[in-house]
């Protein structure tokens, strides 16, 4: 635990904990969530089998007529010391296999008429969509944005979910208010903009209504 | 194993992006707001340059203050946002937090983190990933700081941090799993050797040192994690998925 520490500089194939491999810039073990670079836990070494070698002897070759060729044990070879047996791995898992190279590009289809092609995946999609339904890319240019708030309107939209502003763009109504100068007796109109959105503004740019409307999907959270 | 036809495995993701949403929080709310309507995309592609396939990602808001002096506006949360097909709604709503109260420095981020572990994870597919995100330029309150002195304290938080690290560690409680956890918070280090005043602060040392698939990037204090850039947070995303 504490801070995690990158700054070894040794390469972590293997996960220390349950022997998967690893990815090459992994923070945690795609198999059992260990944070890569944790100490391993202490595991006891496998305790050898009796009578049984650690090294399988592969069959000897035959010889034409099938008698098998003697094979000297490798102990027996002169002038060489008794080879030491290989120390399995503490947690014995397959080697992965190298994971296959990525597909060559396939040229995209020619576009259907009404539909166009994605830039970032290739895949065809409607000509109207504004997201890629493959990779998510968004046609940002095509996008409709609330001429009052710059939210972004979902496609059908008939007013701005964030401020209600109409789509065609026709003003809201407003509140009009009369101020009368009792001293000059001057009337004096003042255009009142709904819910005081200018007098509450917030330091980001954004009004009350925006902020209440936008808070619509937001909401307390229930007792735990 | 969950494969899909090129024999890659494929992965359920939920991300939970806790938010302080206080007056300091300005910068890194701004860099969340600008790529709020991209992310979905950009995800896909770092993951696609990793190789790494995802079947689903959703995305789930915690907007969190303080419950003293921000009452109502403590603490707010959304449901699960399926992207893409969501995403104009998960960019409006990000765009629509406002930064704004606090009250004293330490601000209840572990309240924050306990209805992020309490959240509606997906159940479904084989390799999931349950990943909060938490932003903050501030110390957490204790657990129960606010209780008795706020009216909109919930009923049910855990207790105390030892209750906390239950909910996130105990796997038989069902919270999260242990395979698919991962947090990842963005937070100043406490200085614990010079002392902090133990009745209003609690060090998010604590949370990094007895928690397990933690990942922090210690940020500067009150500077509203104007530090980070939005591609590293997204790198940090991906490489713990």
């Amino acid at each position: 635990m504490g801070f995690f520490n990158r700054s070894s500089g040794e390469a972590n194939l293997f996960c220390a904990e349950c022997g998967a491999r690893l990815s090459a810039d992994s923070l945690f073990c795609a198999e059992c969530g260990a944070r890569v670079g944790t100490p391993p836990t202490p595991v006891p070494p496998p305790q050898p089998m009796p009578g049984r070698d650690s090294m399988p002897v592969p069959p000897p070759p035959v010889m034409p007529g099938g008698v098998p060729m003697p094979v000297p044990p490798p102990s027996a070879m002169p002038g060489s010391a008794p080879m030491p047996a290989p120390v399995p791995p503490p947690f014995a898992r397959p080697v992965q296999p190298d994971e296959p190279a990525p597909a060559a590009p396939v040229a995209a289809p020619a576009p259907v008429s009404g539909e166009k092609i994605c830039p970032d995946c290739g895949t065809s999609i409607d000509g109207d969509s504004n997201f890629c339904w493959n990779c998510g890319h968004v046609f940002e240019a095509i996008l409709k944005r609330c001429t009052k708030c710059n939210a972004i309107l979902p496609d059908g939209s008939s007013a701005c979910g964030i401020c209600g502003q109409p789509v065609d763009g026709a003003a809201p109504a407003v509140d009009m208010a009369v101020v009368v100068d009792t001293v000059t007796t001057t009337t004096t109109t003042e255009r009142v903009i709904a819910a005081a959105s200018v007098s509450t503004e917030s330091s980001d740019g954004i009004n009350r209504e925006q902020k209440e409307a936008a808070n619509r999907n937001f909401h307390r959270p229930p007792a735990l | 194993m969950q494969l899909n036809t090129k024999g890659q495995m494929t992965y359920t993701v939920d991300l939970v992006f806790c938010i302080d949403a206080t007056g300091s929080m300005a910068p890194i709310l701004k860099a969340v707001k600008e790529n709020a309507l991209s992310f979905y995309s950009d995800l896909m592609k770092v993951l696609n340059e990793k190789n790494k396939r995802v079947e689903s990602v959703r995305i789930k808001l915690i907007a969190f203050r303080d419950y003293i002096a921000d009452g109502e506006e403590a603490m707010l949360v959304t449901d699960f946002f399926n992207l893409p097909e969501q995403a104009v709604e998960f960019s409006n709503t990000v765009n629509g937090i406002t930064h704004f109260g606090g009250g004293d420095i330490p601000e209840d981020s572990l309240e924050a983190l306990a209805y992020a572990i309490r959240s509606d994870w997906s159940q479904s597919g084989t390799k999931r990933r349950q990943i909060i995100v938490l932003w903050s330029d501030a110390p957490p309150h204790p657990l129960g700081f606010a209780k008795g002195k706020s009216d909109n304290y919930p009923s049910g938080m855990a207790a105390n941090f030892a209750e906390l690290t239950e909910w996130w560690e105990n796997e038989q409680l069902g919270y999260v799993n242990r395979r698919a956890k991962r947090l990842i918070l963005y937070a100043p280090a406490t200085d614990i050797e010079r002392g902090y005043d133990v009745e209003t602060v609690y060090p998010w040392n604590n949370v990094v040192e007895n928690w397990n698939n933690v990942v922090h990037f210690p940020s500067v204090a009150g500077k509203g994690l104007e530090e980070f850039q939005y591609e590293e947070i997204l790198s940090a995303i991906v490489q713990s998925i």
